[in-house]
């Protein structure tokens, strides 16, 4: 995964914790790395294993931890380090989900190398939608999760998020009813 | 478009747009109409954040111009301030993921950025690491040097105490090589029969325990010879705070532990020394000073008899011959004092200006006797009033004034005072006595100072003296921190000069001091009682206070007095000291026991010594009259004593039984360990003062001998003047395993002094 967002777990952990337990999440996760460069892909396991070794190290269940780091990314790295690019996303919530499989396809398109996930919006009302989230990586659904209420917190909408189809579950995709 | 662009027929192109590129010249109609491949962009001019990118089209049959283009923008956020999303924009429009890149090599370079400060952090933390290793190994190289070349052994152990390593002058101390003692216990190599076991044990624990040690031991030398040596062992901690190895450095001490033994011998065989000579001393100025004082008395009631012509001029010349012999006696006795070290100075207000009249006034008689001028001269800055020792200063210029004057034929004898400077309230001062005798050979300049220098025998005889004058002069004012000068001519005249500082007083004016005018009247009715083996003595000292109006009973014994004592009641006792028998200090007590506790007892003694006032008054006495007494100075005494008023009265001084003085310098001044050894005195003394009476009743010599024993260090240390030799004498009486008479009285002396001393020690630490 891109560098920004094995940076963003840091900044997460550091400015909520600190910089010694960002220490001891990287030691505890065995990463040997001390600079992410933002725009260089990494192995996905280095994001997978600082997530797992904040888990630990903080105590929180590794749930908790994706779902922190979601709104974070929305609220902090969106707003921080790409300045207005996530409210660029659309005027309000609807438009910015509706937008949302548009944005990881040009995303795709400028950084050939990456593989960002792939959404599809239907059931569309002026209040709901199912977001459709399609990925090649395992486990993150609670990640996006976390993102979903972050963009809620953004866009100043008490959100409702109900996982109704799951890989878990056979499903060959993740389906979220988003309402607000 | 329609929220960027202005809409409607017939605008004003040029009021809505203006173009920024081509920019050097004006691309009008004309020009544009032709140039349909040129790139131009536009600013609207009621937004100047806003730019158009594109480029025209000719529209030949209406003659016009259509422009293509689409608004450009530098980054999100002033898209986002003009009110677009990406949604604006058309898929087949990259310039929204342009601002994509434009953002990512921003957030690239803050990367860079970042990582540039921080390999400069980690730059400077590596070199103040550098630094400091460099700096420890130029330490360490520093010590190991020091540790090698270092006169003194160093030994390096494990944390057991096993020797790691040794440097040569380990070798050179012990004889045994490094080869030889590694991995040994430095105590196993080095200690001896004679080695003590307690400080080995000592050590031993120290480094078991991982703390600091300091002692001195006894070690041997492989050769077998024995050694002294001061250990300061330093455990040495790694980084967890644990000891890894011990560190001990081996000072010899076998000479310095020589030479103390040796100091201490010379030290000990010093002071009996001088305490025999204080003892020669003090019994020949008793010796002289006993029929001195009856010559002296006699003479001056004789003078009061009438007297022809012939007999006035005899009894004169005896007076002066007495006195003469007295002023001799005086000085011998100054001089043994200041070489004792017992001559404390005053530290008083006195008035420099009646001092020197009066010098003048005591030396005109003599100076018109011969027909010289005597002058005082004194300068006007010099203070009304200043602080020192007045009587003697006042001695040390009777001696020069009177050295002047027996040495001047003819012409004048001055005596001056002057200021040479003033500084921080202290005046230094120049006293200075100009004769016009017969001068001083230069030969004899050097030694005029020392003892018993007269330039020659012929002058002995023709002058008289005792040739210490000088001498006690010269060290009375090194005692003062001053200095004495001398410059002369043979048969011209000679100047000698005292440099002296005086802090200056505050009191402004002083109390006019004034020798009492005594009414004849003052002991009238007052019953006294005279204790004194001596029967001149006895007579003059009644003569004396019968003149002034007292009654007067002799007693010629101690058990004499206190027979008189049970029978009738007196209002005041004077007590010879030194009587055959029971001698006033022993009378002394049985009438403190008996019916007349509170009659106030004056001790009269000729033992003008340092320590006799002492004794007197730790004996109970209430007073102390030196012999020989003046008329004056015994009636003041007795008067005071009696609560007469009209006289001035001195307030009674406690006179300190001990001195704390060699405490102070040995701790600097430190009050809390001066304390402390009172404490301590206070704490044997208590045990000492009861044991030693118990044993002797219980008939336990030994049991006296080491209670004696106990005290007897703690005495010297707080310098019990009035014990010091008591204590000793019980000691040695006791060790010589006399139950006598001597160590009974011995006993009774030391029960009565020890308490006053206690009193006064404890007063001492309520104070403190
Ligand atoms: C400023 C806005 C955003 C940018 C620049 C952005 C960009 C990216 C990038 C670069 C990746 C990493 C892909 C890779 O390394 O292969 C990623 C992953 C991801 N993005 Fe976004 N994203 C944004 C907003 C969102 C939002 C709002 C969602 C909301 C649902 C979202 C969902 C995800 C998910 C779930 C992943 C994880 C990768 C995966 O599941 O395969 N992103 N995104």
């Amino acid at each position: 995964m891109y560098g920004i967002v094995n940076k963003a777990i840091e900044d997460l952990v550091t400015e909520n914790f600190g910089f010694p337990a960002w220490e001891s999440v990287k030691k505890q996760s065995g990463i040997e790395l001390d600079f992410f460069v933002s725009n260089e892909s990494y192995d996905d396991s280095v994001t997978y294993k600082l997530a797992m070794a904040a888990s630990e190290v903080l105590k929180m269940p590794l749930e908790q931890v994706l779902i922190a780091f979601g709104e974070f990314w929305v609220l902090k790295t969106g707003k921080e380090k790409y300045g207005s690019l996530m409210e660029a996303g659309g005027n309000n919530l609807r438009e910015f989900l509706t937008n949302l499989p548009n944005f990881h396809t040009r995303v795709s398109l400028i950084y050939p190398n990456l593989s960002p996930p792939e959404f599809k919006v239907t059931d569309s009302t002026e209040k709901s939608l199912h977001l459709h989230y399609f990925s090649h990586r395992p486990g993150l659904q609670e990640f996006v999760r976390g993102l979903l209420q972050g963009l809620g917190k953004m866009y100043n909408e008490s959100i409702f998020i109900e996982l109704i189809a799951s890989r878990d579950n056979g499903s060959d995709h993740e389906v979220f009813r988003v309402s607000w | 478009m329609a929220k960027l662009l202005p809409s409607g027929n017939d605008l004003k192109f040029g009021d809505h747009f203006s173009i920024l590129r081509p920019k050097f010249f004006e691309p009008g109609f004309q020009y544009l109409s032709h140039h349909g491949n040129q790139m131009i962009v536009l600013q609207p001019v009621k937004n100047p954040d806003l730019k158009f990118r594109g480029q025209v089209e000719y529209l030949a049959g209406k003659n016009q111009i259509l422009f293509f283009g689409a608004p450009w923008f530098d980054d999100i956020s002033q898209m986002r301030a003009n009110g677009f999303t990406f949604l604006d924009f058309a898929f087949h429009d990259p310039s929204t993921d342009f601002l994509q890149v434009l953002k990512n090599q921003e957030i690239i370079t803050n990367d860079i950025k970042e990582l540039l400060s921080r390999i400069n952090r980690q730059k400077k933390e590596l070199e103040k690491t550098t630094q400091q290793l460099r700096d420890n190994q130029s330490q360490l190289k520093i010590l190991s040097r020091i540790a090698e070349l270092t006169i003194n052994a160093v030994i390096i152990t494990d944390a057991k105490g096993y020797i790691e390593w040794v440097n040569d002058s380990f070798v050179r101390i012990t004889g045994y090589t490094l080869e030889e003692v590694i991995g040994k216990k430095p105590g196993h190599v080095l200690q001896g029969e004679e080695t003590d076991l307690e400080t080995s044990k000592y050590m031993s624990k120290q480094i078991s325990e991982g703390k600091d040690f300091v002692c001195e031991i006894l070690n041997y030398h492989k050769n077998g010879e024995k050694y002294w040596i001061k250990v300061f062992g330093h455990p040495i901690l790694d980084e967890d705070g644990k000891v890894s190895r011990f560190f001990a450095l081996e000072e010899d001490i076998t000479i310095s532990k020589k030479t103390e033994q040796a100091l201490r011998d010379a030290k000990e065989k010093a002071d009996a020394s001088a305490m025999a000579k204080n003892i020669f001393l003090t019994n020949m100025s008793h010796e002289i000073r006993t029929p001195l004082n009856a010559i002296m008395g006699m003479g001056q009631q004789l003078t009061k008899t009438n007297l022809n012509e012939k007999q006035l001029f005899y009894l004169d010349t005896m007076n002066s011959a007495a006195e003469n012999l007295l002023v001799i006696i005086n000085d011998i006795l100054d001089l043994s004092r200041i070489e004792a070290g017992k001559l404390n100075l005053e530290n008083i207000h006195f008035n420099p200006r009646t001092l020197i009249n009066r010098c003048i006034n005591v030396m005109s008689p003599k100076a018109n006797e011969k027909g010289l001028y005597l002058t005082a001269n004194i300068d006007d800055e010099i203070a009304a009033n200043l602080i020192g020792d007045p009587y003697r200063l006042n001695q040390m210029l009777l001696n020069l004034l009177s050295n002047s004057l027996k040495f001047t034929e003819k012409g004048s004898v001055s005596l001056s005072l002057r200021l040479m400077s003033e500084k921080h309230g202290v005046q230094s001062l120049k006293f200075e006595v100009k004769d016009t005798g017969i001068g001083i050979e230069e030969k004899f300049k050097a030694n005029l100072f020392n003892k018993f220098t007269q330039e020659d025998e012929s002058i002995v005889r023709k002058f008289g003296g005792t040739g210490l004058g000088l001498n006690i002069t010269k060290k009375l004012v090194e005692l003062m921190g001053g200095s004495i000068h001398v410059e002369s001519k043979k048969n011209t005249g000679s100047t000698f000069s005292l440099f002296i500082d005086f802090p200056v007083s505050e009191e402004k004016e002083q109390p006019v001091e004034k020798g009492p005018t005594l009414n004849p009247e003052i002991l009238r009715g007052r019953e006294v009682l005279v204790v004194e083996d001596n029967l001149m003595n006895r007579i003059l000292a009644r003569i004396v206070l019968q003149n002034f109006g007292a009654n007067v009973s002799e007693a010629e014994s101690g058990f004499k007095a206190i027979s008189l004592c049970s029978r009738f009641r007196y209002d005041i006792i004077i007590m010879d000291i030194q009587m055959p028998g029971m001698d006033g200090y022993q009378t002394t007590q049985h009438i403190r026991n008996g019916l007349c506790r509170n009659v106030p007892i004056i001790a009269l003694t000729a033992n003008a010594l340092k320590g006799e006032k002492e004794k007197c008054l730790a004996a109970g006495m209430d007073a102390y009259a030196s012999k020989p007494f003046s008329e004056n100075d015994l009636i003041v005494i007795v008067a005071k004593l009696l609560g007469i008023t009209g006289i001035d009265v001195d307030h009674k001084e406690e006179i300190k039984l001990y001195d704390l003085k060699f405490l102070e310098e040995v701790s600097r001044g430190d009050r809390t360990f001066i304390k402390t050894m009172i404490e301590a005195f206070i704490m044997v003394a208590e045990e000492v003062k009861s044991e030693i009476p118990d044993n002797f009743q219980q008939g336990n010599i030994p049991g006296v001998e080491a209670a004696a024993h106990k005290l007897k260090s703690n005495v010297d240390t707080l310098q019990v003047h009035s014990l010091k030799p008591l204590i000793r004498q019980i000691e040695s009486e006791a060790r010589n395993g006399n139950k006598n008479e001597t160590l009974g009285s011995a006993i009774d002396d030391f029960s009565l002094i020890i308490e006053n001393v206690l009193t006064q020690l404890k007063g001492e630490l309520l104070a403190a």
